[in-house]
């Protein structure tokens, strides 16, 4: 076998004379997507057609767009093999939690007004949270870096994660209180027609159309999702325990953990690409003054569901959480 | 462990189908991101029901067990000299799986997430998100392993860089999987990718080539493919429910196009990858069945289920075509390899000792009088020390499809083809090469989709290979001198079963 | 004199070529070309005289690309009469 022995290669020479080796992270993560700007498109097919347009007009041609995005790291540095140990760890804990509360008949103990505001307001959770899902997977196939990409499906996972817990929940409730609960109209019509919940689809489904990759991240990341979040997992957490529901506490609590991990790399993304283009401010602020009031408007259409709980959180307290919300991650990016 | 079994709760977390009012459908599953092939409202894919059932809880769990376990194997062998005694064959062939596979497979999550995204039912984007993580795993776990190998083997280099450059092999990889999945709509990438692709070919390919590693002692690759295989099946699954909606929406002939569209691409590159290394890289004492075999009991097999089981026809090339290609096409491909070796990034193994020979001639009865010519010309050239004369001087025509050289000779050599002329096509004053009758068919269905791509030929006769020669093009393909191929036995195979080399000069 | 590409393909060779000829080469250069790279290379030295067939017709060995109407690209076999 005539193997060249050449100088020690220590790493890919794609990513050329490093000093230090690259990480395992940087190893199967590096510079995976060299169809972002290749000439003459992204495709190894007709230049002009339709999916080398869509990528050339809502991916290179963004205005949030930086002279290279490889120098992006996801903060949590998540590869794959990563991902699922972390996620198998808090699972198993999640996992606890559950036999806990089902050993003691935890759902039985609901009141009956409780048991109403679980239905109208946790039950139809699941479908704005499997659009995030649908959203954050639109972020990972369009991201110009496989840094970015990788990071915005373990968001995507994530969202998952959160919504087969509510929906596993969903079960356990309906089964201790009313089958009813458990049925699809539960949740969908609500989603569908009740007034408090119109907001919010209308802001996620109009978010789902905006197709400009720099857009769709920071209407999700930046915009919705922080407000979106602080409802679900700051709110939602505070008016379980007022009604003595630490279990749903304690899971929103969780779901955090993975809203966290989101925060963290949106801010990472944006401050890089603050540093490299300070006029990119004004791009990712021009899209925020669209995406930020509308996800506020959604959170506070559904005050009233919160306010209807037998131990209520007032309509402002989630207003005022939900900006802070938006108002953090801003302030985190060097957006303020 | 939670009380409710899975099946108890499981489809709250996937009846999340409902109707938009305040975007249009087409406008939240535009045709280019979601082929609908007219079958509307989206309520009509509701009924999309996949047969293998996961939750998210059962995925880390089983997926960390899994990583775990082939990591730690991979991290064994690495302090272990095994991949040095591995057969030099065996090594130019995983050598160029992960060149053309690796970056390949994570990108087939770009192609997940598209279903992920665009998929017309929240179960099949459930199970798309599942084929995202798993494709993420199967690119990364396909790139550490050669990371781990560079300082053995520098070629293991082109695990990472094979689709940043503009090899010939790279560009013909690119092609087939931008028109597979990720330059493919949803709809369509579900029956290409999921149900033409990995359940027609990668999921048993990774069974046979886990065997075969088996075998030959490369525990690290070995591990790695059987890992990789359990999760194929999974994401592999997304196929059939969409098949069954189009056929049920009386839609069987769309299904039966894309399917021998898919069909075709993927039997031309599993040839030219699986072919070679099964017929002629893989050694000789570890080869459990021949290619043509393989092809025989396992993707033949499995594909005439599969047309009978949703309702379709075998493709119309399937006798006429493809069977008769199985007798010659892979060995055609060998020889141009061989032949072009600085063109590829692995050491091709010529495989043509006399041992070698005897099998191959009954395997595929007459190959020592139409290929085994080739190699004896090959190796007297050889042995009369005229190496030059054993390397290429100038460029195969290469098909305008599948950007593989053009070998319709060799079809007419063996008796398979009455013409060893290739196809032509003029299509809006330019005129096309084609190496088969369904490569030039899957032009023709859709010529805006391919008609302005350039294969090698094309961009060397457009004056952008400077300067226009064999060198130049090897330093515009991104190949080194020293990662340029050579034969893997340094011609060993030329002089076994002769008393001294040169000896038998005729 | 000017560089032609043409499509060669050799008797009883196995690959179709990218073989650049000149526009006033005759036939006979064409099939010597084509023999380059196949005769003695990967196929015997065909015995007899090499002939030029284009679209089924054996071409005049004097005849040149241009004379002959044969485009760019145009396929060639060099074959034994």
């Amino acid at each position: 076998m005539t193997t060249m022995r050449r100088r020690k290669a220590r790493t890919w020479s794609l990513l050329g004379e490093v000093k230090r080796k690259p990480s395992a992270y940087e190893a199967v993560t590096a510079k995976f997507h060299y169809h972002f700007r290749r000439d003459p498109a992204p495709w190894e097919l007709d230049p002009e057609m339709a999916f080398n347009r869509w990528y050339l007009e809502h991916r290179e041609g963004s205005p949030f767009n930086v002279d290279d995005w490889e120098g992006y790291r996801d903060p949590a540095k998540l590869t794959y093999k990563d991902y699922v140990t972390l996620q198998h760890e808090r699972e198993l804990y999640v996992d606890g939690l559950v036999d806990r509360f089902e050993a003691v008949d935890h759902a039985a103990s609901y009141s009956e007004g409780w048991t109403d505001t679980f239905k109208a307001l946790i039950v139809p959770l699941r479908f704005p949270v499997h659009v995030l899902q649908m959203a954050s997977l639109y972020v990972g196939q369009m991201a110009p870096s496989s840094f970015i990409t990788n990071a915005a499906h373990f968001q995507a996972a994530d969202e998952m994660r959160r919504l087969q817990r509510i929906a596993y929940w969903t079960q356990v409730v309906a089964n201790a209180k009313d089958g009813a609960i458990a049925r699809t109209e539960t949740a969908r019509d609500p989603w569908e027609r009740a007034e408090a919940w119109q907001p919010l689809r209308e802001t996620l489904e109009t978010m789902l159309v905006a197709y400009d990759w720099g857009e769709a991240f920071v209407a999700l990341n930046l915009g919705v999702k922080p407000a979106f979040d602080a409802m679900v997992n700051v709110a939602l957490r505070d008016l379980a325990r007022r009604n003595e529901d630490e279990f749903m506490a304690l899971l929103c609590e969780e779901f955090d953990r993975d809203a966290a991990r989101s925060r963290a790399w949106t801010t990472a993304l944006v401050r890089y690409a603050l540093e490299r283009d300070p006029t990119l401010a004004d791009v990712v602020n021009g899209w925020l003054d669209t995406w930020a009031p509308k996800a506020i408007a959604a959170v506070e259409a559904m005050g009233v569901l919160f306010e209807q709980a037998p131990e209520p959180v007032a309509g402002e307290e989630l207003g005022e959480m939900a900006r802070e919300g938006q108002r953090e991650i801003a302030g985190a990016a060097g957006l303020a | 462990m939670p009380a409710l079994r899975r099946s108890e709760w499981y489809d709250l977390a996937r009846d999340l189908n409902w109707n938009l009012s305040y975007v249009t459908e087409d406008e939240a599953f535009p045709e280019v991101m979601s082929n609908n092939y007219g079958i509307t409202p989206n309520e009509k894919w509701w009924a999309w029901d996949e047969p293998y059932k996961v939750s998210y809880r059962e995925y880390v769990h089983n997926q960390y067990g899994k990583d775990a376990s082939v990591y730690s194997v991979n991290s064994v062998i690495a302090r272990s000299r095994m991949f040095e005694e591995l057969d030099p064959g065996w090594k130019s062939a995983i050598v160029a799986h992960y060149g053309a596979i690796a970056v390949p497979e994570y990108l087939a999550g770009l192609g997940e997430s598209r279903m992920g995204r665009f998929g017309r039912a929240a179960a099949w984007r459930n199970m798309a998100l599942f084929g995202t993580l798993d494709e993420t795993r199967h690119g990364q776990i396909q790139t550490y392993f050669p990371y781990t190998l560079l300082d053995k083997e520098p070629r293991m280099d082109w695990a990472h860089k094979a689709l940043h450059t503009n090899e010939w092999g790279a560009i013909a990889a690119r092609h087939l999987f931008d028109d597979m999945f990720t330059a493919n709509d949803a709809v369509s990438t579900a029956i290409q990718l999921t149900f033409t692709f990995e359940t027609g070919f990668t999921n048993l390919q990774f069974l046979g080539m886990a065997a075969d590693a088996m075998e030959v002692g490369d525990l690290d690759f070995g591990a790695l493919i059987s890992s990789i295989q359990t999760d194929e099946s999974r994401h592999a699954q997304q196929g059939e429910p969409t098949v069954r909606i189009l056929v049920e929406n009386g839609y069987a002939d769309v299904a039966q196009r894309l399917v021998d569209h898919m069909f075709w691409r993927s039997w031309h590159v599993f040839a030219l990858l699986t072919g070679l290394s099964m017929d002629y890289y893989t050694p000789l004492e570890h080869r459990s069945h021949s290619f043509k075999e393989f092809m025989q009991e396992w993707i033949v097999k499995q594909f005439l289920d599969q047309f009978r089981d949703f309702g379709l026809e075998p493709s119309w090339y399937w006798e006429s075509h493809f069977l008769p290609e199985l007798d010659w096409y892979h060995h055609a491909l060998h020889l141009g390899v061989w032949f072009w070796r600085p063109t590829v990034w692995w050491n091709p193994d010529a495989g043509v000792s006399p041992a070698e020979r005897e099998w191959l001639e009954e395997k595929y009865p007459g190959w020592n009088d139409t290929f085994g010519v080739y190699w004896d010309t090959i190796g007297d050239n050889i042995r009369r020390g005229e190496e030059t004369k054993t390397l290429p001087e100038t460029f195969p025509m290469v098909c305008n499809m599948c950007q593989i050289p053009v070998v319709t000779p060799a079809g007419f050599r063996a008796g398979k083809l009455e013409s060893p002329e290739p196809h032509i096509h003029i299509h809006e004053g330019r005129q096309y090469v084609f190496c088969s009758e369904p490569c030039k068919w899957i032009f023709q269905l859709n010529p805006s989709r391919f008609a302005g791509h350039t294969s090698v030929v094309d961009r060397f006769l457009g004056g952008e290979i400077q300067p226009p020669t064999i060198p130049g093009a090897l330093e515009w393909m991104g190949l080194s001198p020293e990662e340029m191929g050579q034969d893997a036995t340094n011609y060993a195979w030329a002089y076994e079963g002769l008393e001294a080399p040169g000896a038998a000069a005729s | 004199m000017a560089l032609f590409p043409i499509q060669g393909i050799y008797q009883d060779d196995f690959v179709v070529l990218l073989v650049p000829i000149d526009t006033e080469d005759p036939m006979t250069v064409v099939a010597e070309k084509i023999a380059h790279h196949a005769a003695g290379v990967r196929v015997p030295p065909a015995a007899g005289e090499l002939r030029i067939k284009y679209q089924g017709e054996l071409l005049d060995p004097e005849v040149t690309v241009v004379d002959a109407g044969v485009p760019p690209l145009g396929v060639l076999q060099a074959v034994t009469g």
